[in-house]
């Protein structure tokens, strides 16, 4: 799945937070993206996602329009917050909606499930809980997985390893390498963890303020250096 | 600290989220306030009389002051469902240094300042009035012998709700009302004359009965303090005890099987019956179908007026409470709706058929009882039926696109005023008198019946055109898919 965006631009009362010229993600790259608060991370992914609307410019999925068509959401994996869990659901009853909403039957879900067995470390799937009741972790996981599960063209996540406990933010981030290298999709990863992002991302953009001040690639942590670089001289 | 912690409890008061919404909001919730509290003055006011016309075997006073320990023990089983005791505003400060005593206070002042402690104050502040004549007795020793019984009452609750284990609480309250139940029943006259020799003594300001009377209260309180002393585990043991839901039920598989809609309709059972607030409102339609049925035996003919309420009980049980609401039950995941592959159109339409069937099942249940009463309202009813289904839906979903108010479907379930705005309470009332002017319309019409067949007639219609007008609400709502998407996500 290739990402097209072009002149997009985001303002909030005249106050402008985010302001990209052109970006082209191409397929089969694992795009992590980096940048401090306010830098225009979740924002950049709603805009893709459609969950906000463009004050100018345009975001093309597959070279169609996000907002002037649905086709994309079939081929598109996400989770960014809690907005998209479903409180009054089990995990079990969520991925099995989710999988539905992707045309996956309920057995494909629960054979998909095993993959995800470590990850979900026993905590998440029969215990009798709403998701409401899970902590703020398996929430996480839950929503990840729902993410994930239905092995998407595209996947867009949003501070993926917050929450996570160590164990579980090395099984999801090696989870994402083996994915990207096997089913060749595109992801957007937006994280504050550069150490996890440089390890498995093929490009990194670092944002700030709402612009992209770098692009680029990187290979078996090359970029690390350059990231901290940048970060410590921004903590100064 | 005390008074510290009150200041606290004040500005928390003066800060909530519930006034700062909307001076429309403050000032509803202050008119039935006083209404209800007026209601209940007046209550104590006319009961005198109408004791006297219908019961005259004995004196009002004797009926109400004889059976205070019935009062009482309604009024604890009326706590124990609807009141909590005010643990979460303790919270906050179990793990600051504040002595246990001065937060064992503090939770006993603020759970006495929920509003369920005053019905019956008002009421016998006027019944008290009318029934105890001051040469024989003090009102104001009346009103605080009464207080005396708020207090215990409320002690109780308190001691109930504080237990680690609640049920046991439950079952003790359950067999006392049945020992008395018991003694009622076959002493009743003897046990009537003890009560009102207590009370009336109580009014005269006899030391004993004062004594014994205040010390029910004073005893129990005293409990409860103690076992705040002891700390508030209860409060965190709530949240973190381990409870587990049963998944998919019967009805659960049963629905999730439904051709077309099946994985739709479940999520729409299950946000309606898992959460506190939705499932109050979902369920509502049993006393509120229940309430048809006597206001329609009660009332016998239809008017213009009785309509619109018989109407307003119909709607309201066919999901009118739940579906005012549209869009914003959904609120809390509205971003994993709009990012997944899920037709606007399909959505909503699966959402209209299940609440059709929801209402053909309460009518296929309802219907044969009003037949056997009283055949003739069988046209009334499928026409009400028609209007509220057809046009109310309609209406519900067309108008659900412009709410916008976040609402919490786990949220607190009574009082709670989340997501009421003017404008959603106009439009409900617009809705509900609608029916008046299609009423008097169709009684003009030259044909029998008119005054039914109109309203039947419209509804139908809205029914028959649903995918229409669907897909028109679905255009609507594309339109303000933005703005919904954010204001849901912001607050």
């Amino acid at each position: 799945m290739q990402i097209n965006i072009s002149q997009l631009q985001k303002s909030y009362s005249g106050n402008l937070v985010l302001d990209i010229s052109e970006l082209q993600i191409n397929p089969g790259e694992l795009v992590g993206i980096v940048g401090n608060n306010g830098a225009g991370k979740t924002t950049l992914l709603r805009l893709i996602l459609d969950l906000i609307k463009t004050s100018g410019g345009s975001v093309e999925i597959n070279h169609e329009n996000v907002q002037h068509s649905t086709a994309w959401k079939k081929q598109t994996g996400s989770f960014l917050d809690e907005g998209f869990l479903i409180g009054f659901l089990t995990p079990e009853e969520y991925l099995e909606f989710n999988g539905y909403t992707y045309g996956l039957s309920p057995e494909e879900v629960t054979s998909r499930l095993s993959e995800y067995t470590s990850f979900m470390n026993g905590e998440l799937t029969g215990k009798g809980k709403y998701i409401r009741e899970l902590s703020t972790g398996n929430k996480q996981k839950a929503g990840i997985i729902a993410a994930m599960l239905c092995d998407p063209p595209l996947l867009l996540l949003d501070e993926p390893f917050n929450f996570l406990d160590p164990s579980s933010q090395i099984i999801i981030k090696n989870m994402l390498r083996d994915k990207n290298r096997q089913l060749n999709n595109t992801m957007l990863i937006s994280s504050h963890n550069i150490n996890h992002l440089a390890d498995i991302c093929t490009r990194i953009i670092l944002l700030e303020k709402g612009q992209i001040i770098k692009d680029i690639p990187n290979s078996n942590k090359s970029q690390l250096e350059e990231l901290e670089h940048y970060f410590s001289s921004r903590a100064v | 600290m005390f008074l510290k912690l009150i200041t606290q409890s004040f500005r928390m008061f003066r800060r909530s989220e519930l006034y700062g919404r909307s001076m429309f909001v403050i000032i509803l919730l202050g008119f039935f306030a006083f209404f209800i509290l007026g209601q209940l003055s007046l209550a104590g006011r006319i009961l005198p009389a109408l004791l006297q016309e219908h019961f005259p075997q004995h004196q009002p006073a004797e009926w109400v002051y004889g059976f205070l320990l019935p009062i009482l023990l309604t009024d604890i089983w009326l706590r124990l469902f609807i009141q909590s005791t005010a643990a979460s505003q303790v919270r906050p400060y179990v793990h600051l240094p504040v002595s246990r005593s001065v937060l064992s206070a503090y939770w006993i002042l603020r759970s006495w300042l929920h509003p369920i402690n005053l019905y019956l104050l008002v009421f016998f502040h006027s019944f008290i009035r009318m029934t105890i004549n001051p040469e024989s007795g003090s009102h104001a020793l009346g009103l605080v012998a009464i207080a005396l019984l708020v207090a215990f009452s409320q002690g109780l609750l308190m001691w109930i709700k504080s237990m680690q284990n609640k049920i046991n609480g439950f079952v003790a309250i359950g067999i006392t009302t049945l020992v008395f139940t018991w003694i009622y029943t076959y002493h009743m006259e003897s046990v009537i004359a003890l009560s009102v020799k207590w009370f009336v003594q109580f009014t005269q300001g006899h030391t004993p009965t004062i004594l014994v009377w205040a010390a029910l209260p004073a005893a129990i309180h005293l409990v409860v303090f103690l076992k705040g002393k002891q700390g508030f585990y209860h409060i965190f043991d709530e949240g973190s005890r381990e409870r587990t839901v049963s998944g998919s039920n019967r009805i659960e598989r049963i629905i999730a099987s439904v051709p077309g809609f099946g994985p739709y309709w479940l999520l729409e059972w299950q946000l309606a019956s898992r959460s506190r607030r939705s499932k109050w409102n979902f369920y509502l339609m049993i006393p509120y179908a229940i309430a048809f049925i006597l206001f329609f035996l009660l009332t016998g003919n239809v008017r213009p007026g009785t309509f619109v309420i018989l109407f307003f009980l119909i709607a309201g049980s066919y999901g009118g409470f739940h579906l005012q609401h549209a869009f914003s039950w959904e609120s809390h995941f509205f971003d994993f709706l709009a990012t997944r592959n899920i037709s606007l159109y399909h959505f909503i339409r699966a959402k209209f058929w299940f609440f059709l069937t929801y209402a053909v099942i309460q009518m296929m249940v309802i219907l044969p009882i009003l037949a056997w009463i009283d055949p003739e309202v069988i046209l009334f009813y499928v026409a009400i039926f028609l209007y509220a289904c057809g046009f109310g839906f309609f209406f519900y979903l067309w108008t659900g696109v412009g709410n916008s108010a976040r609402l919490n479907a786990n949220g607190s379930a009574s009082f709670n005023m989340e997501g009421v705005t003017g404008i959603k309470f106009i439009q409900v009332m617009v809705l509900f008198l609608s029916i008046v002017p299609l009423f008097l319309i169709g009684r003009l019409l030259p044909i029998p019946n008119g005054h039914y067949l109109l309203p039947g007639i419209i509804g139908l219609a809205f029914i028959l055109t649903h995918q229409w007008w669907i897909r028109s609400i679905v255009r609507k709502f594309e339109k303000k898919k933005y703005i919904k998407l954010n204001l849901y996500r912001q607050k």
